[in-house]
């Protein structure tokens, strides 16, 4: 059984401009202790999928559209009860946000937000949840945890605030922990140090992870499989050598290139021209039509679909599960059938 | 030497340390005790034995002395051990204490406020008669003490039943400062849990407290207020705290919308319900103690502001009914005199302006020093 399986998640908010078909219709599957990054640019409804998974869309559960499924562990969580939704979150999927700087809450010490995370999904109360908190702390390399645990958050660098983060994600000793952005508003070193500390919490913990990031090279150094998102849609998926040695999508090549030095991109990629268009009305035909450079007349009036690049025996899943090591794409100009079969 | 020189005397092992404003407070407290409680010895003796006011001006007499002490040697201590490491006390509220005791207006303010309710609660002991003493009618009285001005006998003067001013002043205080305080702390409460839960759930129930505050603040405050007292008349000191409370919660309520609606929408909020924290505890754990800083501002602006109302209500001759009297009620009974016999109101009117003011120092110091772009907050 996989630990997390989303099947046509759509995730539709109102908004003055009309609806906001921010996550619409995406597949994803996560194995026990596996590892998944989501990437695609800012406004492509990352941030929204992970917080669908958590039944906590900006306004509310209704937001997910009848005929999604999100299941963890076999359980589906879409129309859950908020009691259990409550049980779930932080105690087996936790999340940590992109801006460590205000994910904390100012006004209390460091040690007083992780115990409280302790309190919530353990049983260890007084003594013991003072010294759980310091363990977590130690764990994720605060220095001088019982000391620092009397600090508050305004004391502590952006990196250090992120390990508190994680410190109170790891509390309820989650089986999946989702990472939005984490290491975006960290500078580059500090970044390295946050990823192999998530990295290595992972494997020692076993977890599984769901990266996201707008930067493919983040999610990449860590992550076994790639989700590439795009306007709501699943664009790309495969595991990360493969999508990285040969991208199918326009899309995905592009978001290569755009973290390629100017001299490579002036030889081969180009950054992709435009952004991400508002939700509220995606372009006809494929959505990244509009601005992609190898695009053909049928483009422009159909989707194509989510089709998997070579038709892969039935049984050659095996072990790592039905889709796992499927690679699939969402182009025109793989023919047809996704250029398999 | 050393360590032990804070049991000596208070405020000398800060005064020895350079600090000079920690020291001479301290040690100016504990002398101001020390001299009322040797000077005034029969009345502390005998407070053993008193009514209420008697015990708790001798609670606050050994509490302020013994504390002062206590104090002294603590801060000694902490400044001891944490000497070169983590400043001791650094927290959240750190960077707003640092900027309050910048603004020298703000600190005189908070000082007037101290040493306001010291005096309220020491009043047994400090007043030089009792409020209601009319020594003109005693049997065999001395009909020369009406209206007499002030002196050394009576510092602000008699009023015209021979009345010491100045210990009726001290007395009022009672009245004047309690009711603004109960008021706000009503109104605080009130206002605070609506305007919180107004923010937080949005939508009709938002929609239903907004427009209650609305018709709320429609009303002239005075206004609403004579209106509730004279429905209640002869109105007790209940019935006055609630309709100042009632007049003021809205803007508590306003206020502290606005704080959890712009905190709802930071990242924490977004962290804590990721986490499986319940509403009701990201409401009232995470978000409203965010929002007790602002809340304080509105608060203290709020008692200076209910103290001028009892006034205006009892110079209406609608103030508390029965027992001690108020400051406003002391303004009123010296309308009459004003132009020759100027002390009876002068004094107690001079009492509501200090208070108020300082109050409104406060209020607007502790703004200033939360207010982020001024350099205080709790930022980094
Ligand atoms: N609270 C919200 N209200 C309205 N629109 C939103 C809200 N959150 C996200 N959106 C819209 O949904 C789309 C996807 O947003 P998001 O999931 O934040 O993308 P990403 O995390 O990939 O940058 C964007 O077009 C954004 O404008
Ligand atoms: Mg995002």
């Amino acid at each position: 059984m996989s630990l997390l399986e989303i099947r046509n998640l759509r995730t539709h908010l109102a908004v003055p401009g009309g609806i906001a078909r921010a996550v619409d219709g995406v597949d994803l599957d996560l194995g026990e202790g596996g590892t998944v990054g989501v990437v695609g640019e800012s406004g492509s409804g990352k941030t929204l999928l992970a917080l669908s998974i958590l039944g906590l869309p900006p306004g509310g559960p209704d937001q997910i559209i009848d005929g999604s499924s999100i299941r963890y562990r076999g359980e589906e969580l879409v129309g859950v009860g908020n009691k259990r939704l409550r049980e779930i979150r932080g105690g087996e999927i936790a999340m940590i946000f992109q801006e460590p700087m205000t994910s904390l809450n100012p006004v209390f010490t460091v040690g007083d937000q992780v115990r409280e995370s302790v309190g919530l999904h353990t049983s260890l109360r007084g003594r013991a949840g003072k010294e759980e908190v310091v363990r977590l702390l130690g764990e994720v390399g605060i220095p001088d945890p019982s000391a620092r645990m009397r600090d508050y958050p305004h004391q502590f660098s952006g990196g250090m605030r992120q390990r508190v983060m994680i410190a109170m994600a790891l509390a309820g000793k989650p089986s999946l922990l989702i990472a939005d952005e984490p290491t975006t508003a960290l500078d580059v070193t500090i970044e390295a140090q946050i990823l192999d500390l998530i990295k290595e919490t992972q494997t020692r913990l076993g977890m599984g992870l769901l990266l996201i990031s707008h930067d493919l090279r983040t999610v990449s150094k860590v992550c076994e499989r790639l989700v590439v998102l795009y306007a709501g849609r699943v664009v790309e998926s495969g595991p990360t050598a493969e999508v990285l040695a040969s991208p199918k999508h326009p899309y995905t090549r592009g978001l290569m290139g755009s973290r390629l030095s100017m001299d490579d991109r002036r030889k081969s990629l180009r950054p992709i021209p435009g952004e991400v268009p508002e939700a509220t009305s995606w372009p006809r035909g494929c959505r990244f039509h509009p601005r992609c450079g190898e695009m053909i007349p049928r483009c422009r009036t159909r989707e194509p679909d989510l089709l998997p690049l070579e038709a892969a025996a039935p049984d050659s899943g095996g072990a790592v599960g039905p889709t796992t090591g499927v690679r699939k794409a969402r182009c025109w100009l793989l023919g047809e059938t996704g250029g398999g079969a | 030497m050393g360590r032990w020189i804070g049991l000596v005397l208070p405020g000398l092992p800060q005064l020895l340390r350079r600090e000079a404003f920690k020291g001479t407070s301290v040690l100016l407290l504990w002398l101001g005790l020390l001299v009322v409680g040797l000077t005034r010895f029969d009345r502390v003796t005998a407070a053993f034995d008193g009514g209420l006011h008697d015990r708790v001006a001798l609670l606050t007499l050994f509490i302020g002395l013994i504390g002062a002490w206590w104090w002294s040697f603590r801060d000694d201590r902490s400044h001891r051990i944490g000497r070169g490491e983590v400043p001791y006390g650094s927290g959240a509220g750190q960077g707003v204490w640092e900027a309050f005791r910048r603004n020298r207006m703000a600190v005189l303010g908070l000082g007037i406020i101290l040493t306001l309710y010291l005096v309220m609660l020491l009043t047994p002991f400090l007043a030089p008669f009792e409020p209601e003493l009319r020594e003109a009618y005693q049997p065999g009285g001395d009909a020369s003490r009406i209206l007499n001005p002030p002196s050394v006998r009576n510092i602000m003067g008699t009023d015209q039943y021979s009345q010491d001013v100045f210990s009726r002043i001290l007395y009022g205080a009672r009245i004047s400062l309690s009711i603004g305080l109960l008021a706000v702390g009503i109104s605080v409460t009130l206002g605070g849990l609506l305007g919180a839960i107004a923010g937080y759930l949005g939508g009709r129930i938002d929609w239903v407290i907004m427009r209650a505050v609305d018709v709320v603040m429609a009303f002239p405050k005075l206004v609403l207020i004579i209106v509730i007292v004279a429905v209640f008349f002869p109105a007790s000191l209940f019935v006055i705290v609630v309709a100042l409370a009632f007049t003021q919660w809205p803007f508590m309520a306003r206020m502290v919308r606005g704080e959890i609606l712009s905190l709802k929408e930071r990242e924490f909020t977004e962290a804590a319900r990721a986490l499986g924290f319940s509403r009701r505890r990201i409401l009232f754990r995470h978000l409203l103690p965010n929002a007790v800083g602002p809340l304080t501002v509105v608060a203290a602006l709020g008692i200076g502001n209910a103290i001028v109302l009892e006034a205006g209500l009892s110079f209406l001759g609608l103030g508390v009914q029965g027992g001690h009297t108020s400051w406003g009620k002391m303004v009123f009974e010296g309308r009459d005199f004003l132009l020759d016999e100027w002390w009876i109101a002068t004094f107690p009117g001079l009492a509501i302006v200090l208070a108020v003011l300082a109050f409104n120092l406060v209020g607007d110091g502790l703004r200033d020093a939360l207010d982020p772009r001024q350099g205080g907050g709790a930022g980094p």
